[in-house]
């Protein structure tokens, strides 16, 4: 179920009656994962199955680290049989089908064929098993004790705010919370609803209504002129930031309506005047996990620099896949691979004192945004056919039907004002105060224009498919 | 304290410090004046930014003289959704762009469904403004266009209209113009009445009269440009939850290719083109005057990544236009029109920038190139018209 569906609006309001009014914490944790699981289940049932097989194979694996105690082979066997089994069913689910194809291309020459299997992609699954093995590696890490609670376990695997497109919330952050006895509280309820209220604006009001124009245009590259297909690039550079920032709002919002709190996962990606600084500020909590539980145990920049710069690219490039079972996605891993390892060079030979100067934090956010944006061609183009169709628009051949859509056209503005004001500290929720009679206006100047003016059709998360 | 406790202890204490500052600062009585006060003021701002983005209501009256609902005299259509443009009408529903003509000017009517209504674009760039334009001279009209356009009307509507417009405006002729996608618009109910053995056409309210009612009134009280964003959002929130098992069964990532499918992709072709022999036959008998059928095909269409110049259904359109000859009706095919426009200036005749180029309604290119066309047969089958 969708945040933006009016029937989770619904049920929401119902479990948080049912939270109010429930004394016990056991049985408020009982409902929430009922609720969790029932959220999950409306899409199709079925899946549910692997959702709790998947929660109660994490849970025994960390049960087992830890009473190994200091029998290091044990845990390191346990610990291999928890990633083999999460990544086993992430390659099952997604990249199966993408790897027999990729495959048969080799293969089909020689007369050779590999079958497909029938499968669909269970929603959320990158996610669920991303902080299922975090847990897991954390465990064995000694960071955090394994949880003994199996219907506690379940509820940090399956807590609805972020079950199916993140925030990817660390062991260390939410269990402890759930263990808690969380009640009500109305400043919660206003910073939740504060926080909800502006991800779906940004979700129903400008990422949804973006679509129709980037789809379009997206879906018959090659037919619009140069400028059109650049307004749809940077269109969906925005769409991206505002459907997926917008979905993160949304869960942790919710979360924190229930008095539980959620790490925050973006931060005005688009003022970053250096690749680097854009992944600590896009997808926080994916770029960490990666950094955690990839990129150190690779060897992160300790084993000299030729090192570092492959450790990048191939944290980069798995990334990049896990956005989607595509080609697509590895190429945009591999630029950004390129970009961070480009960066790392030039810091490495200049210095840090390139940024300081206005002229050079500009420069670096020209190229930033370049490197940015050209990514998204790859990110959203269904092949690489449509990406250099889309390319070949934007910086070779500019001819085509003009199409300057005026709401594109607009947001790209209000979206320059807005990181203008961020970069220069001038536009923070803190003006959002409850005491401040700006914040039942913008809140509810944003819920008018969301119902008044609702998209075209229903367009689910980008970060869905992922 | 535990560790757990020490986590929320330490992420919730800078913002709850500051809440409970707040709260300590003000009564509940500051709360509830501050948010409903808010309320009002978001309230008001939508209220007054409405009228400028939201397509205006609708509001109808029942003509007598015609028979049927009209728009009332005074209502300004404002057309935001696709295209940005003012219709203003006057007395009958008609146009004020095509107002019923002074004595002694003769008339051609226009008719159609929304292609014709044409509320994206503005009152002078419409067929019949434009058809009018074409005839006048330096003494003013010789002939007057007016568009009896409607959203969603089909053949059959033209038909139960007929003979009250004709009396009225006593036209030359009766252009019939279909502009809807492959062709379902010569077909109430599109393929349903094709695959009905005995046709027949049913006239149908237009309008929920309850609801145009409430219209009628909030216009009599200058009160609809006030409530449109509500109105808009009760009405956007009442679909989306009378939606709700639909909404989960749909997840994809948005429209990629152009999917509708055509009437004769899906059509009997002999039920198809006895239904259009049933259609015209109707028509002839409704009218007095002659009819010409007006094939707006879509070309060129933005299609699977390309703009196609090529109509799917040009046998359908030949086999429609020997129909027409067949029964002593004009018929004009747009298809070398749009296409040798498009040819020579690189432009579309359907769709806009708040669209999609190449689909949806003709925009003025489209408009302009109808009128030229009729102006053209015009000459060429009435003497007395130039």
């Amino acid at each position: 179920m969708l945040f933006n569906q009016p029937e989770f609006i619904l049920l929401f309001i119902a479990l948080l009656i049912g939270l109010a009014v429930v004394k016990s914490p056991v049985l408020r944790r009982r409902m929430l994962l009922a609720a969790s699981w029932y959220f999950y289940a409306y899409w199709d049932w079925r899946l549910l199955g692997l959702l709790i097989a998947s929660t109660f194979v994490n849970y025994l694996i960390a049960l087992g680290i830890g009473a190994a105690g200091s029998s290091v082979g044990r845990r390191k066997t346990l610990l291999v049989a928890s990633v083999v089994y999460n990544l086993g069913l992430l390659g099952l689910f997604k990249y199966f089908n993408f790897f027999v194809e990729s495959l048969g291309w080799i293969l089909g020459p020689l007369g050779l064929r590999v079958g497909t299997l029938d499968i669909v992609l269970p929603i959320g699954i990158s996610f669920y098993t991303f902080q299922a093995m975090a847990y897991v590696i954390d465990v064995h890490r000694g960071l955090i004790q394994p949880c003994r609670d199996f219907f506690n376990f379940a509820l940090f695997i399956a807590f609805f705010p972020q079950l199916v497109a993140g925030p990817i919330v660390r062991a260390t952050d939410l269990l402890p919370q759930l263990q808690l006895d969380v009640r009500l509280s109305w400043h919660d309820v206003f910073l939740g609803f504060r926080q909800f209220t502006i991800g779906l604006f940004k979700k129903l009001f400008i990422a949804d209504r973006l679509a129709g124009f980037v789809d379009q245009v997206f879906a018959n590259a090659g037919v619009f002129d140069g400028a059109s297909t650049w307004l749809a690039v940077l269109a969906y550079g925005i769409q991206i930031y505002c459907d997926f920032s917008g979905y993160s709002d949304m869960a942790i919002g919710t979360a924190r309506i229930m008095g539980y709190r959620l790490p925050e996962n973006f931060d005005a990606p688009y003022v970053s005047t250096s690749i680097t600084e854009f992944w600590r500020r896009w997808h926080i909590t994916l770029s960490s996990w990666l950094r955690d539980y990839l990129y150190i145990p690779l060897g992160g920049s300790r084993k000299g620099r030729r090192r570092t710069y492959v450790n990048l690219l191939i944290t980069m490039v798995l990334g990049g896949l896990w956005h989607g079972a595509s080609w697509t996605f590895a190429c945009w891993g591999t630029l950004h691979g390129l970009a961070l390892a480009g960066d790392k060079w030039v810091h490495a030979r200049l210095g840090s004192d390139r940024s300081c100067s206005p002229g050079g934090r500009l420069f670096g956010w020209l190229i930033t945004m370049l490197i940015v944006f050209t990514g998204w061609v790859f990110f959203r183009a269904p092949s690489f056919h449509q990406a250099f169709l889309i390319l070949d628009r934007m910086y070779v051949h500019p001819g085509g039907i003009a199409w300057y859509h005026p709401f594109a056209i607009s947001v790209l503005v209000a979206m320059v004002v807005v990181h203008i004001l961020v970069a220069a500290d001038r536009l923070g929720l803190e003006r959002l105060a409850p005491d401040r009679i700006l914040s039942p206006v913008a809140l509810f100047s944003m819920w008018w224009l969301v119902l008044a003016f609702p998209p075209e059709g229903f367009n689910p998360f980008v970060y869905f498919q992922f | 304290m535990s560790a757990a406790t020490a986590v929320l202890a330490e992420r919730r204490e800078p913002v709850r410090a500051t809440v409970a500052d707040a709260v300590r600062r003000r009564s509940a009585v500051f709360y509830v004046k501050i948010w409903l006060g808010g309320f009002v003021i978001a309230s008001a701002l939508a209220i007054g930014i409405g009228p400028y983005f939201a397509s205006s209501l609708r509001v109808y009256e029942w003509s007598p003289q015609i028979g049927d609902y009209v728009f009332v005299p005074g209502y300004v259509h404002r057309e935001r959704g696709e295209g940005w443009a003012t219709t203003h009408y006057g007395q009958l529903g008609l146009a004020t762009s095509c107002p019923a003509p002074a004595s002694g000017v003769r008339t051609v009517l226009v008719w159609g469904d929304s292609f014709i209504e044409a509320h994206q674009v503005n009152d002078s760039q419409k067929v019949a403004a434009r058809l009018t334009e074409a005839f006048a001279d330096r003494q003013g009209k010789t002939l007057q266009a007016i568009e009896v356009g409607h959203s969603y009307w089909s053949v059959a509507d033209y038909y139960f209209n007929l003979p009250a417009y004709e009396k009225l405006f006593n036209p030359l002729c009766h252009f019939v113009v279909l502009a809807e996608h492959g062709l379902v618009d010569l077909c109430p109910d599109g393929e349903r009445f094709a695959a009905v053995p005995d046709f027949h056409f049913v006239q149908r309210p237009r309008v929920d009269p309850r609801k145009n009612r409430i219209m009628q009134i909030l216009k009599a009280w200058r009160l609809e440009e006030v409530v449109l964003v509500p109105w808009k959002a009760v009405h956007n929130l009442a679909r989306d939850v009378r939606n709700m098992h639909v909404l989960r069964k749909e997840g994809a990532r948005g429209p990629t290719t152009h999917r509708d499918e055509l009437l004769t992709d899906r059509s009997d072709s002999n039920e198809v083109l006895a239904s259009w022999a049933y259609v015209i036959d109707h028509l002839k008998s409704a009218a007095t005057k002659p009819i010409v059928l007006v094939s707006v095909p879509e070309v060129p269409l933005l299609r699977d990544g390309h703009i196609s110049l090529d109509d799917p259904q040009a046998a359908w359109n030949t086999r429609l236009a020997s129909l027409c000859r067949e029964r002593g009706v004009g018929f004009i095919d747009m298809t070398e029109t749009l296409l040798d426009d498009y040819r020579r200036s690189g432009k579309v005749s359907r769709g806009f920038y708040n669209g999609v180029p190449g689909r949806g309604h003709l925009n003025a290119r489209g408009h302009y190139l109808l009128s030229e066309r009729m102006a053209a047969y015009l000459r060429e089958h009435f003497a007395d018209v130039q």
